[in-house]
């Protein structure tokens, strides 16, 4: 069964979004170890598209699924075309010289989230991201 | 997100945090770190109490350990948790910070 949250497109709604799916995984007795890695990629998902997909109208929707072995996460957003397949990653720090205040959310979620799949549908983006 | 401050002696400060290192905890913290980069020169950071860490979360640590590095200053980070530990060290910031399992260990590290 999959139970959907609709979000303005403001950095505020990220905390709503965060009690709706830790009241979810709490539900679904989800184990807390895939729990932490799918709100990782859901934070730094919808933080990038509220940040930097320049949505003039319209919501962002996430759609989420729960069963015991995996969990999948549906975002659809009306902003900008953005694959995060295919965008350019930032490179880890490596000392004080080299160290960058951010841009770390598409590294972080090309590696925690299973499976990456974007495609531009009607004018939206939809990222499914699956952590198992 | 909620902090707690203590001078532990020897010019050390200690910041303790609890709950969640998102956007709404980061916001909460903002400021008294900001604070701390610019008056404290060795600062342990207690994450056992931190459930979530996002990318966010590592600005506002970058942000005061670059600022407190140009000073000389050094920060460490004690006790976090595995999910936090992975975001610390593939962003780097345990290149930049001390990340350890103990206090005892942290203050070694300051020292």
């Amino acid at each position: 069964m999959a139970d959907t949250l609709d979000l303005t497109p403001e950095l505020a709604e990220i905390e709503r979004l965060n009690v709706w799916y830790d009241e979810l995984c709490t539900q679904a007795a989800l184990d807390a170890a895939l729990a932490a890695d799918m709100k990782l990629c859901l934070n730094e998902a919808v933080a990038n598209v509220i940040s930097y997909g320049k949505i003039s109208s319209g919501k962002i929707t996430c759609t989420i699924s729960i069963d015991p072995q995996n969990i999948e996460v549906v975002l659809s957003d009306p902003g900008i075309p953005f694959d995060p397949t295919e965008a350019p990653v930032a490179t880890a720090m490596d000392g004080l010289e080299t160290a960058q205040i951010g841009g770390f959310g598409i590294k972080l979620i090309r590696e925690t989230a299973r499976e990456i799949n974007y495609r531009r549908e009607d004018g939206r983006n939809i990222l499914t991201l699956v952590c198992a | 997100m909620d902090i707690a401050q203590e001078d532990l002696g020897a010019g050390v400060h200690k910041v303790t945090l609890n709950g969640s290192f998102d956007i709404a905890g980061a916001s909460d913290v903002d400021a008294p770190f900001s604070d701390i980069s610019g008056s404290k020169d060795k600062v342990i950071v207690d994450f056992s109490g931190v459930d979530f860490l996002a990318s966010i979360g590592v600005r506002t640590i970058v942000k005061t350990a670059k600022a407190m590095g140009a000073r000389g200053g050094k920060m460490a980070i004690v006790k976090p948790n595995d999910a936090a530990k992975r975001v610390l060290s593939s962003t780097g910031v345990d290149t930049i910070v001390h990340v350890v399992d103990d206090e005892a260990a942290a203050l070694a590290a300051l020292s």
